[in-house]
């Protein structure tokens, strides 16, 4: 134990010392904000220029549609005729003409002429036309306005619990833990791999011996599984440490609150065990390669573990307590990320799930270091080659 | 003289190899034992078997380090063969960590190493990061690093190997150093000269076995014999006629004579006929160097 924690200190003091370590913990955070606003910033610059869209009216809706008139979208009558129009429009990508007349309502097709090429700009239009000759045709059929009103009534399906009342959670109180989901999620990978470069760079830089001479091969990988664990610690409370103040400023949000909510503990139980368990698998197949390019298919797999998760998002999305959800649960190798997932997204997550899912990673996590071990302790030792399939069922067996 | 490393009839098998077969020799301290043998003989494996990295499949070894007989690793240095250190850490960074996993203590140890620094044109460059430096410069840093904490058995793998002849000289000196001041060291070599000048004793081992062990005079005396190298233009087969003759060589106008096992060469000299020509003679014991490839072409076997 002195020693695994001495390689651990080693491990941490020369990541923390390290320029680039220090300048991930503060790109990340800046690159996903980068990747958040970015797009939509440019989206909303390319549709900056404001369009002019001149209506034909020959129906006599024009008051209704010119509601949807703004800064960027400005609905004009059009006063000349359409050849003049035609001439007028040509040409230009902030302008363009559009004919509303009973050919149109009786195909239900609206064409707006211009030589700008994207949609963007008359998006808005879409909801309004529809609205409009939905009344005109009302209308039409001699409908009152009591009558129109009554038709349009929007019906909205909600879902209530049967068995737990609960107040409803606003966006903030379920974004907030998901979020915070994800931040561990994504620091528990990059830590387990971060074990993974760590066991293949000992063997490059061929200080297996020495170290070995001096400390048990266990002691070696616990070492470095503890110490990317408080590396990762580090980066989150970083990033939580700037992040909080930052969000609470922004947004007038108050994040503790909704952080500290029950969820939480399991929750950090979840990516602690999680990370245990990827750490393990990277650091011990790291043990087995010569160098990351020449991995075989085998050993790129196995990067693909933790992400198994991402492929049944959707589904536990859309149902918390379904059927893909239990068997990700229930499956030791993506319990961490489902569950983190779950919990963030539901408040009625049963508790015997939580526990025995829980059990099941422990009991996994407590197994896979075992056999991480063994495999470490004799591909470690290894040069030259990456080691095969045969040989790591070989080594696990030993 | 007591034994500080004491070896029983270790075997260590990978697969279906054999690689140790029944190995057994000690170590005495404050000697430098030559562990030799051509490469794929086990010699590395020996030595991780010695260091407690692998496990010998049977056998023991009994240390006697700290009183008690299981191995200690503060008290052991290592220099392995495959050379290496964390190449984006500073020199004093890394042998302070290595201290600090044999339990010695820091400030000693630094001042260990920067007395060492002084000692191999080191100084200044204790914040220099392995990288940056030259690779006989690194190469300095990992023999400090396998003294640093003052051992009292230091296994050497090819230790001279990369070394300049300036600087190998250097270290032959140090190696010769620790050991009068009472290190006992374990030095694995191809470079028989090398443990031919610093070695008291040898473990010779080839495929696994033992071929030859004990004391390097010892030996000499059992099985070299002697070699006569004569220039001038003498007629091979007629020299190969000669009394004592075991066989002749034929190197341009050199003739190498080897002598039969247990002939003195007075005796040999005294047989030589007058007409033979001999612009120069060489009469010397076969060294080491002989005695290895023999060994390795299966010339001596035990």
């Amino acid at each position: 134990m002195k020693n695994t924690l001495k390689v651990a200190k080693w491990e941490i003091k020369r990541n923390v010392t390290n320029k680039a370590f220090l300048i991930s913990i503060l790109i990340t955070p800046l690159l996903m904000l980068l990747f958040g606003f970015v797009p939509s910033l440019l989206a909303k610059f390319e549709t900056d220029q404001p369009f002019t869209l001149y209506v034909v009216d020959k129906l006599g809706i024009y008051e209704r549609i010119s509601q949807a008139s703004s800064e960027k979208l400005i609905i004009t009558l059009a006063e000349d005729n359409l050849q003049a129009l035609k001439e007028k429009t040509r040409g230009r990508k902030d302008q363009g003409y559009v004919v509303l007349d009973e050919n149109a309502l009786a195909t239900g097709l609206v064409t707006v002429y211009t030589d700008n090429e994207g949609k963007g700009a008359i998006a808005p239009i879409t909801g309004v036309l529809q609205t409009a000759f939905n009344d005109y045709k009302m209308e039409k059929l001699g409908l009152s306005k009591s009558q129109i009103d009554y038709l349009k009534q929007p019906y909205q399906v909600n879902v209530a619990p049967l068995t737990k009342k609960e107040a409803e959670r606003s966006l903030p109180q379920k974004i907030i833990p998901a979020v915070f989901a994800g931040i561990l999620f994504l620091t528990v990978f990059t830590s387990g791999t971060m074990t993974f470069q760590s066991a293949l760079q000992e063997k490059k830089d061929k200080m297996v011996e020495i170290i070995l001479s001096s400390v048990q091969a266990t002691d070696l990988m616990q070492g470095k599984i503890l110490g990317y664990f408080v590396l990762g610690l580090i980066q989150v409370g970083v990033w939580l440490l700037f992040g909080i103040p930052a969000a609470q400023f922004f947004f007038k949000i108050p994040i503790l609150e909704y952080l500290f909510v029950p969820e939480l503990l399991p929750m950090v139980f979840f990516a602690l065990a999680g990370y245990l368990l990827y750490s393990a698998i990277f650091v011990a197949i790291g043990a087995t390669m010569e160098d990351a390019q020449s991995g075989s298919s085998f050993q790129g797999m196995i990067f693909l573990i933790p992400m198994l998760p991402l492929f049944v998002i959707g589904p536990i999305i859309a149902n918390p307590s379904g059927v893909i959800a239990r068997i990700g649960t229930f499956f030791p190798l993506t319990t961490p990320g489902v569950m983190l997932a779950r919990l963030s997204i539901s408040t009625q997550t049963p508790l015997w799930e939580i526990l025995a899912s829980g059990t099941i990673l422990l009991l996994t996590t407590l197994l896979v270091m075992r056999l991480a071990g063994k495999l470490f302790k004799t591909a470690i030792l290894m040069y030259g080659k990456n080691a095969t399939l045969a040989e790591i069922i070989k080594w696990l067996r030993y | 003289m007591s034994v500080i490393l004491s070896i029983k009839d270790i075997t260590k098998s990978f697969g279906q190899a054999t690689v140790v077969d029944r190995i057994s020799f000690e170590v005495q301290k404050g000697e430098i034992l030559g562990l030799v043998g051509p490469n794929g003989a086990g010699k590395s494996t020996i030595i991780r078997c010695i260091l407690g990295i692998i496990h010998p499949d049977s056998g023991t070894i009994n240390y006697h380090l700290d009183g008690t007989q299981k191995l200690n690793t503060s008290k052991v240095g290592y220099l392995p063969e495959e050379r290496g250190l964390y190449r984006d850490a500073k020199i004093m960074d890394i042998l302070l960590y290595i201290a600090s996993l044999k339990n010695y203590p820091l400030d000693k140890a630094r001042q260990t190493a920067m007395a060492y620094f002084e000692k191999l044109d080191l100084k200044g460059r204790e914040k220099a990061k392995i990288e940056e430096l030259s690779k006989g410069m690194a190469q300095k840093v990992q023999f400090i690093a396998s003294i640093i904490h003052e051992p009292q058995l230091l296994v050497l793998d090819e230790p001279l190997s990369g070394f300049d002849p300036v600087s190998q000289n250097l270290f032959m000196e140090e190696i010769k150093n620790l050991a009068t001041k009472g290190t006992t060291i374990l030095l694995s070599s191809h470079q028989m000269n090398m443990v031919e000048s610093l070695c008291n004793r040898i473990f010779m081992i080839n495929k696994g076995r033992r071929v030859l062990y004990g004391d390097l005079d010892t030996i000499k005396d059992r099985y070299a014999n002697y070699r006569c190298e004569i220039l001038g233009n003498n007629d091979p087969s007629r020299l190969s006629k000669l009394p004592f003759v075991q066989k002749v060589e034929q190197d341009g106008q050199k003739h190498i004579i080897h002598l039969q096992n247990g002939i003195s060469p007075s005796a040999f000299l005294r047989e030589l006929p007058p007409d033979i020509e001999i612009k120069e003679m060489n009469l010397t014991r076969i060294s080491l160097h002989d005695i290895f490839v023999k060994t390795v072409t299966g010339g001596i076997e035990q």
